[in-house]
């Protein structure tokens, strides 16, 4: 069953489908607005109008009562649109219009252009202003994606500017020749759609209104349409709610993954006791291969960027009820997916630059001391000493000491043994992860440390450092100390520094006490008996 | 080197036959009055036009710049008929046109013949 209207066209009365109707009286009211301008439209849309019915006439037969969509639809094919006849016959009318009521701006503007696009139709938008051929515009991006601020750039643009969407924005974009036609057709064209638009907002409104001014409606509906609106009230405002807090979250987000990321601030995170500052970029320069940090940084910025950004995008959308663009979840996704696969790639050749390990064991030469008691400290560089270790970062695992100021210091872990002879030894074990064992061993040799020795006193370096060209592959340095049966060991008050925490039985407190190795290893010397002794 | 656009063709043929359409209606009419249909089936044929709609804004142009007139002549089928007929200017501004357009088209044809031969 369908509703069915009666038209009086020309005198002539049809039954006109309820969807063939709306068609036709749009399609009249475009013709209407076309000729508005002309003169005798009156005249003109009177004729098409006779033509139309006739037209009809020819449809209608004895079985077929009632005008049908499909009719309308054929009859405005024969008829055809108002743009399909405005070039040829309208030129001298329009021109003049266009001439009085217009004086558009064709200077150039930027825009995107969505119809010759990679992605989001930046680089060919930024070509056709400058009239170049799209192709250098890319390779550039590429480059400079490859820098690592590429991508950050054309996403930043892709929001930035605008989409050519209508006639007249492409010919800006392209600063089109100015000529009338060119104009003219824009114009028409900009008019049409906004007029139909405005058109049809008026038809349904009114249709709307007729609709609700019926009169049989019972109580019920009244009162359900009532609950329904109200609902949708609710609905709209925790809509828009959402989309406000996706919004701040997505921005916040946003920004500190920038921050941390280029580093315009330190990264806090939770330390051992307090918050510290945390410096990203100096750890991806650390800890990745050193081939192309920027393409790994990009493809990060992807992976976590685009997310966020389409969190904003989302809440932005629904704060402001706009309609989904088309393809811009699809290019979000296929850019995250890149991202990905670049991370993947880089993951990959990360986990081979640390996939084999190498330890250098090497003895190193030292005095026999004359006394039987050795003293071990730390030599004091004035400068690990005094920097604030509040502001530091320490992996304990890998004995680092990250500092907000970009610098880090591996920390060597000494190791006291009982020595098989009656003498003092001190072997030295450097430990690095590479692409392969020779990488690998090659930078255990490439490590840098001092042990000074005067007679019975041993100064230990606080931290051994990595020769400049190499980068930290996790390299570690134990250090074992031989001590003979019977011979006695000084820590310095500030030892704990390189032989706390790793071994169990030495903690904190041991600095600044003398031991003695026994057959059972380690034992404290008390105070008493040490004055004792040196008495 | 043939380099066509195809957007600039279409818009020079259109306005080929916006040139010619309106001695070919005025033609037409001078013949026999006519109503819209009479003048839309013969253009049709001759295949210039493409849609009707661009028929009334001439028909009615020509009818303001007094070439023709019309009369309404009631219809057995459908609503009465706008019947036009040449008037004394449009008669002689048929013939001035259509002068025109011999001149015009043997002058036309010598062009593309030589162009032609050249081929």
């Amino acid at each position: 069953m369908k509703k069915t209207f009666n038209i009086n066209i020309s005198g002539i009365i049809f039954h006109i489908d309820e969807d063939a109707y709306e068609k036709l009286n749009a399609y009249l009211k475009r013709l209407k607005q076309h000729f508005t301008r002309t003169d005798g439209s009156e005249d003109i849309i009177k004729d098409i109008e006779s033509r139309i019915a006739e037209l009809l006439q020819e449809k209608i037969t004895d079985k077929k009562q009632v005008v049908s969509l499909n009719d309308i639809d054929e009859v405005i094919s024969v008829m055809g649109e108002p743009f399909e006849f405005s070039e040829e016959n309208e030129k001298t009318e329009s021109q003049k219009y266009s001439r009085q009521t217009y004086k558009p701006n064709y200077g150039k503007r930027l825009y995107r252009d969505t119809e010759d696009r990679i992605l989001g139709g930046v680089c060919s938008g930024i070509a056709a202003y400058f009239n170049i051929d799209s192709l250098w515009v890319r390779l550039a991006f590429v480059v400079a994606a490859f820098s690592g601020f590429g991508f950050l750039i054309y996403i930043v643009l892709w929001i930035a500017i605008p989409e050519a969407r209508t006639t007249r924005e492409r010919l800006e974009m392209r600063g089109e020749e100015i000529n009338i036609s060119n104009i003219e057709k824009s114009i028409r064209d900009e008019f049409d759609h906004i007029k139909t638009k405005i058109n049809d907002l008026t038809d349904q409104a009114k249709q709307t209104y007729k609709k609700k001014s019926g009169v049989h409606r019972s109580f019920f509906e009244e009162i359900l349409n009532a609950f329904i609106s109200i609902f949708k009230g609710i609905l709209k405002v925790i809509v828009v709610l959402i989309g406000i807090i996706l919004v701040i979250i997505g921005f916040s987000l946003i920004i500190t993954f920038f921050a941390a990321f280029f580093g315009w601030g330190g990264f806090v995170i939770f330390g051992h006791h307090d918050l510290l500052a945390f410096d990203f970029p100096f750890f991806f320069d650390l800890m990745l291969p050193g081939d192309n940090p920027g393409l790994f940084k990009a493809s990060i910025m992807m992976v976590l960027g685009i997310p966020l950004l389409m969190l904003l995008y989302g809440g932005i959308r629904l704060i402001f009820g706009v309609k989904r663009t088309r393809f811009v979840g699809m290019t979000a996704f296929n850019v995250w997916l890149i991202g990905l696969i670049i991370l993947v790639y880089f993951s990959f050749t990360t986990y081979k630059s640390y996939r084999s390990d190498a330890t250098v064991e090497t003895n190193i030469e030292i005095t026999q001391p004359i006394s039987d008691i050795v003293y071990l400290s730390i030599y004091n560089d004035g400068y690990f000493d005094t920097f604030d270790h509040d502001e530091s970062f320490e992996i304990d695992d890998w004995n680092m000491i990250i500092t907000n100021e970009g610098n880090y210091y591996l920390l060597p872990t000494l190791e006291i043994k009982k020595s098989d002879s009656e003498k003092f030894e001190l072997i030295e074990y450097s430990y690095a992860r590479g692409s392969s064992r020779i990488d690998a061993k090659d930078r255990a040799e490439n490590t840098e440390y001092d042990i000074a020795q005067t007679d019975s006193s041993f100064i230990f370096d606080p931290y051994f450092e990595i020769s400049d060209n190499l980068q930290w592959r996790g390299q570690e340095l134990n250090l074992v100390l031989k001590i003979p049966v019977g011979k006695k060991i000084h820590f310095a008050n500030d030892f704990h520094t390189i032989i706390n925490n790793y071994y169990y039985d030495f903690y904190y407190g041991n600095s600044g006490k003398t031991f003695i190795m026994t057959d059972m290893g380690l034992k404290e010397v008390e105070e008493k008996e040490l004055s004792e002794i040196q008495q | 080197m043939y380099y066509v656009c195809s957007m600039n063709l279409d818009k020079t043929k259109a306005q080929m036959r916006k040139g010619v359409l309106e001695l070919c209606i005025l033609s037409i009419i001078s013949e026999k009055d006519a109503y819209a249909s009479d003048i839309i089936n013969k253009l049709k044929d001759s295949k210039l036009i493409v849609v009707e709609g661009t028929l009334y804004p001439l028909l009615t142009r020509l009818k303001n710049d007094g070439l023709t007139t019309y009369r309404w002549e009631e219809s057995k089928e459908g609503p009465p008929r706008k019947y036009h007929k040449i008037t004394e200017i449009g008669m002689s501004t048929l013939k001035d046109l259509s002068d025109n357009w011999h001149e015009m088209t043997k002058s036309i044809n010598a062009i593309l013949k030589k162009h032609k031969t050249m081929q």
